[in-house]
């Protein structure tokens, strides 16, 4: 059997309940390289896992989108310095 | 770069430590949520690490080392570990995530990728449970690893799993309340969610 073939024949063997206990996982790429092509042909062909894995990425997707940013640090990092300096000063 | 044994050399503490300032403030941020105390985390966390710097291996994570310290000083000085009970199956929390019903995906899919949610998922992020969202904020926020996420917070990488889940579970039960109470989509198509 060739290596695809065989590939194929793990896909297919993947059931919906296997495929959506490892869906985050598969998502975050935690699975190992064959898993992971396991899932994205199961998915391929699954109408009925593939929209799971489509809310779960734009979910994903929209969460790293709404990361908070730190604002403006400068001051942040000048009064750091200082202490940094203040401290070695008490020490010295 | 390799994590090396090799201590870094002691002036380079500022030159390696302080350009990621702002990653360690919005980590700060989160387990805060409030702005006066985290810049005093940060600097807080600056003067320990400055402390510790011996014990940082050249060629490894600053941000990830830098993290571990913030949130060790954060629980030190609020003396405020939460010892919430947390789920830890994920199979439970990922099955449990698939019971939204098949006809609302669509809908709920297209609303996340117009992206006007971002307000609702930042409210929804702040008021999770520390112990999930310092994990959720540290893979979604600062992408993380697993098995970093796991160094930092001193469990195994299978208690990250689980409470990554439940955090996502959480705010996605939150983000459909908001689409609900919006009117984005339907009280019907929401239902099975909304009673799991």
């Amino acid at each position: 059997m060739k290596p695809d073939e065989s590939m194929r024949e793990t896909a297919s063997m993947l059931d919906c309940e296997s495929v959506m206990r490892q869906l985050w996982d598969y998502l975050d790429r935690q699975l190992t390289p064959d898993t992971l092509v396991a899932i994205a042909r199961h998915l391929d062909d699954c109408g009925r896992c593939r929209p799971h894995a489509d809310y779960r990425r734009a979910f994903e997707t929209a969460v790293a989108g709404a990361r908070v940013d730190a604002g403006d640090t400068s001051a942040l990092s000048d009064r750091i310095r200082l202490a940094l300096r203040t401290a070695d000063d008490g020490s010295a | 770069m390799t994590p090396t044994d090799t201590p870094p050399p002691p002036d380079d503490f500022e030159r390696v430590a302080l350009p990621v300032v702002a990653d360690v403030m919005r980590f700060a941020l989160s387990l805060t949520r409030e702005r006066a105390e985290a810049e005093d985390l940060v600097q807080d966390t600056y003067l320990a690490a400055r402390r510790y710097w011996q014990q940082f291996r050249t060629g490894s994570d600053v941000r990830a080392w830098l993290f571990t310290i913030a949130r060790h000083r954060y629980y030190r000085v609020s003396e405020r570990a939460e010892r919430q009970v947390a789920v830890e199956d994920a199979g439970l929390e990922s099955l449990a995530a698939a019971s939204i019903e098949h006809a609302a995906l669509p809908s709920l899919t297209a609303e996340l990728e117009r992206g006007e949610m971002r307000d609702a998922i930042r409210r929804a992020m702040q008021a999770l449970p520390t112990v999930y969202r310092e994990v959720a904020v540290l893979v979604d926020w600062h992408d993380q690893s697993y098995e970093t996420v796991a160094g930092i917070l001193g469990v195994p990488i299978g208690t990250v799993r689980s409470r990554l889940f439940r955090a996502r579970r959480l705010l996605q039960e939150a983000l459909q309340a908001h689409a609900q109470d919006s009117g984005l989509v339907g009280p019907r198509s929401l239902g099975e969610e909304r009673r799991s």
